[in-house]
């Protein structure tokens, strides 16, 4: 492999990462190899914050003293990686729009893709930061030399993301080399999303329940024990067992990195230019004597029924919170059964809370516009009301948010066991929620347009990118959680009434506000 | 010298490309006529390299593709029938890209990027994205990118289209340039007058088919008094006609002699 051909080709998949910060970078003056520099620093800077947030939120936990805690979060996190490592790299080998503009360049295949690996990888980073986190609290309790426990610590990460990586390729292409994807690519694309969603999920449904308490620790949950090897790595690198363990991990790898090579490499090339000319179903049935809102509905959703669009926008925006929820927010089995009826506001508020974590930049309502590329120009020179062509678009949007946030709400008070009328509280605060932060979100995408995208993805990091995203959930989070800790107090207090009153009053006048201002600010522009 | 031997190319049922041969010599300006879905660029991207055909060779000064794909991309510049890709780049930034992976001298970039983009009116451009460009500068984006390369082989999917006057002239008298320096120019294209003008010889495709190889004096004499035009619209026919015509027939059996 030649290093210039990918510092090239790594310094523009960094500019597609994220062209909107590489376009505040050109306005300030910066370009070549500075440029390249000042977006890496972003993606440095952005992990050094993620580090220092997740170390604070854990630096009370002991991994020292529990291996069950240990585990648990590497699982989590590894299936994260998972999920999201099928999805990149079917995003980058099969679904990149720009892969024939490199193919005729004298790049070798490796390092083209190599690049773009790269660079999708270090966004999703930030996501499974935690695990390093986890490593690196797990060597410090145990006493283990600083210096040691970093180096430690950074090869486990690294061993195990490369390990869940080369898991993830040899589904990807285990499955996209079938005769069956190349007549049915789109099934092909939504089994994969099948897979790595129903995986994920039930892991993390496994691994709550296994939520026993252990004899030695009344803290700590029950290790899953295959496991156990990387926390004797992490707790006492330099024993005999730590030693044995990261040997055999390391051996683990290599057999998978021998797998790969005698599998997947000798083909790759054949398959991946196959793949990209196999398009699948091109024709359709034709409905006719539709009117103009259901022939918009009808092409917004086509636009929407990529399974390879749904398998990034889902992973994105509702697994992530999803393991968020379920790292941070819980600690073991919540059953809520017996709620005082006095909290019905409360639950509203959850529902409300559950709204701005699921509802975020990388949702269907935040990229539907973008959606259009090309579209969306010459739509605006057709005679028809753009007013109306928006509110199509909003509607649907919307319709998908709900469900998919609704459904989260809906099964999460089903397993903590919520009386119905909570429940109904939990979904009309979930979907008031959904309304009022889908205006925001279909405006901002409006405000930060991009119709020249190759990779979905670059949607998702517009604006204040990857930071904004983990900002915006753990905000979300914290912000909630104060609000309806205090509320809740408040509720159960003797001025129960007064304090519902005002949570109503605050909910209506902030909700009216909020709604005017985009009515005002962007509904009123189209008409 | 590139030689295309029983080339096909198949997506499905459908055939795009049947057992194509075909001999380019080095030194000449090929061009590739048909309709739209005739082969053209299919043909085009199997040469350099974007699609795999599912059978045949294709032979460049002796080095077969498939086994040397990185040599031969290095003798190749390809110009795309489309010119929207690497939108979110500059123009520099394209062109940097382009001779890193040609591995061009950095004295040697500056110099000739100087002389391109003022002979293509880029100088006060080379800064803003592609993205922001018209359809016209994008193209000439990335014909600077493929002259920067001064490849020995230089393929052009329907290069004219959507340039300027002024740009077109110059694009065709730099294609003749390339050709008299010995090297090769390939290209498709739909106009009739510039595959008469600039071609020494060419192939009329349709529906993947060869339907014609040779010189553009031996077509025009094949039937004397007619224009390429005329020669070509009865051998091609219309789109949907899948019959040959006995003009077609005639012209397969000259070009087999």
């Amino acid at each position: 492999m030649n290093k210039q051909h990918i510092t090239a080709l790594t310094a523009v998949n960094l500019r597609y990462a994220n062209p909107q910060v590489t376009d505040k970078l050109r306005k300030k003056g910066k370009k070549g190899k500075k440029l390249t520099q000042s977006l890496a620093n972003q993606f440095l800077f952005s992990g050094l914050i993620f580090l220092g947030i997740y170390g604070v939120t854990m630096v009370l936990m002991d991994f020292s003293k529990m291996p069950g805690f240990f585990t648990y979060y590497v699982a989590l996190f590894s299936l994260l990686a998972f999920s999201q490592g099928i999805s990149v790299i079917y995003n980058v080998f099969f679904e990149s729009q720009d892969l024939q503009a490199y193919l005729s360049l004298p790049f070798r295949q490796t390092e083209i893709f190599l690049a773009k690996s790269l660079v999708v990888a270090i966004t999703i980073l930030p996501f499974v930061f935690p695990m390093l986190v986890v490593f690196l609290l797990t060597g410090f309790r145990s006493g283990v030399f600083l210096p040691v426990t970093i180096v430690i610590s950074l090869l486990l990460f690294i061993l195990i993301l490369a390990i869940v990586f080369s898991l993830s390729s040899l589904v990807v292409f285990g499955l996209t080399r079938t005769k069956f994807f190349h007549e049915h690519k789109k099934v092909v694309t939504s089994l994969l999303l099948v897979i790595s969603m129903v995986l994920t999920v039930l892991g993390i449904i496994f691994m709550s329940n296994q939520n026993t308490q252990s004899g030695l620790n009344q803290l700590d949950r029950v290790p899953i024990h295959f496991l156990l090897p990387i926390y004797r790595i992490a707790s006492a690198p330099l024993s005999k067992t730590g030693l044995v363990a990261l040997v055999s991990l390391l051996a683990f790898f290599l057999a998978l990195l021998l797998v790969i090579k005698g599998l997947i490499l000798p083909h790759l090339y054949d398959q991946l230019t196959s793949a990209s000319m196999a398009k699948g179903e091109s024709r359709r049935l034709h409905k006719t004597g539709q009117n103009l809102s259901q022939l918009l509905r009808m092409y917004n959703l086509q636009l929407v029924k990529d399974p390879n669009l749904l398998m990034q926008v889902i992973a994105s925006s509702f697994l992530m919170p999803v393991v968020f929820i379920v790292s941070f927010a819980l600690g073991g089995s919540v059953k809520l059964n017996h709620i005082d009826p006095h909290l019905i506001g409360v639950v509203f508020g959850v529902g409300l809370a559950l709204a701005t974590m699921t509802t975020n930049a990388t949702s269907f309502i935040s990229l539907l516009i973008s959606l259009d590329q090309e579209n969306f120009n010459f739509i605006q020179s057709l005679p028809i009301s753009m007013s109306n062509y928006l509110r199509t678009k909003f509607r649907l949007g919307f319709a998908m948010q709900l469900l998919l946030s609704g459904s989260l709400a809906l099964v999460g008070g089903l397993v903590f066991r919520l009386p119905v009328i909570f429940i109904v509280a939990l979904l009309l605060g979930n979907s008031w929620g959904t309304y009022l932060l889908s205006h925001r979100y279909f405006a901002r995408d409006y405000r930060l347009l991009l119709l020249e995208w190759t990779n979905v993805a670059q949607l998702f990091t517009r604006g204040a990118g990857n930071k904004g995203l983990v900002f915006n959930m753990f905000g979300s989070l914290l912000g909630s959680t104060i609000v309806l800790v205090l509320y809740g107090i408040g509720s159960m207090s003797t001025y129960y009434k007064l304090v519902n009153l005002v949570a109503v009053f605050v909910l209506l006048i902030g909700s009216g506000l909020w709604l005017r201002y985009y009515q005002k600010k962007f509904w009123q522009t189209f008409q | 010298m590139i030689e295309i031997k029983q080339l096909s190319k198949s997506y499905g049922d459908k055939v795009a490309l049947n057992q194509l041969n075909l001999q380019i010599n080095q030194g000449e300006i090929f061009g590739f006529l048909g309709h739209n879905g005739a082969g053209k660029s299919t043909t085009i991207k199997t040469l350099v390299s974007i699609i795999e055909p599912t059978s045949g060779e294709i032979v460049i000064d002796g080095l077969d593709l498939a086994t040397h794909r990185e040599t031969i991309k290095k003798k190749i510049a390809y110009v795309p029938d489309t010119p929207d890709i690497f939108l979110q780049l500059t123009a520099s930034e394209y062109w940097d890209l382009i001779a890193v992976a040609y591995e061009i001298k950095e004295e040697a970039k500056v110099a000739k990027l100087t002389e391109l983009s003022q002979l293509f009116a880029m100088t006060a451009h080379q800064d803003e994205t592609l993205a922001s460009f018209s359809h016209g500068m994008r193209q000439k984006t990335i014909l600077i990118g493929a002259l920067l390369a001064d490849p020995d082989i230089w393929i052009l999917d329907e290069p004219l289209q959507g340039l300027d006057p002024q740009a077109a002239y110059d694009l065709k008298a730099m294609m003749q340039a390339h050709a008299d320096k010995g090297k090769t120019v390939i290209f498709s294209t739909h106009v009739l007058d510039t595959a008469q003008q600039l071609c020494d010889n060419l192939a009329i495709l349709k529906q993947g088919e060869l339907l014609y190889n040779g010189s553009v004096d031996t077509l025009l004499e094949s039937s004397p008094g007619e224009r390429l035009e005329d020669i070509y619209l009865k051998m091609a026919g219309r789109q949907a006609d899948n019959q040959p015509t006995e003009q077609t027939e005639q012209l397969e059996e000259i070009s087999h002699e």
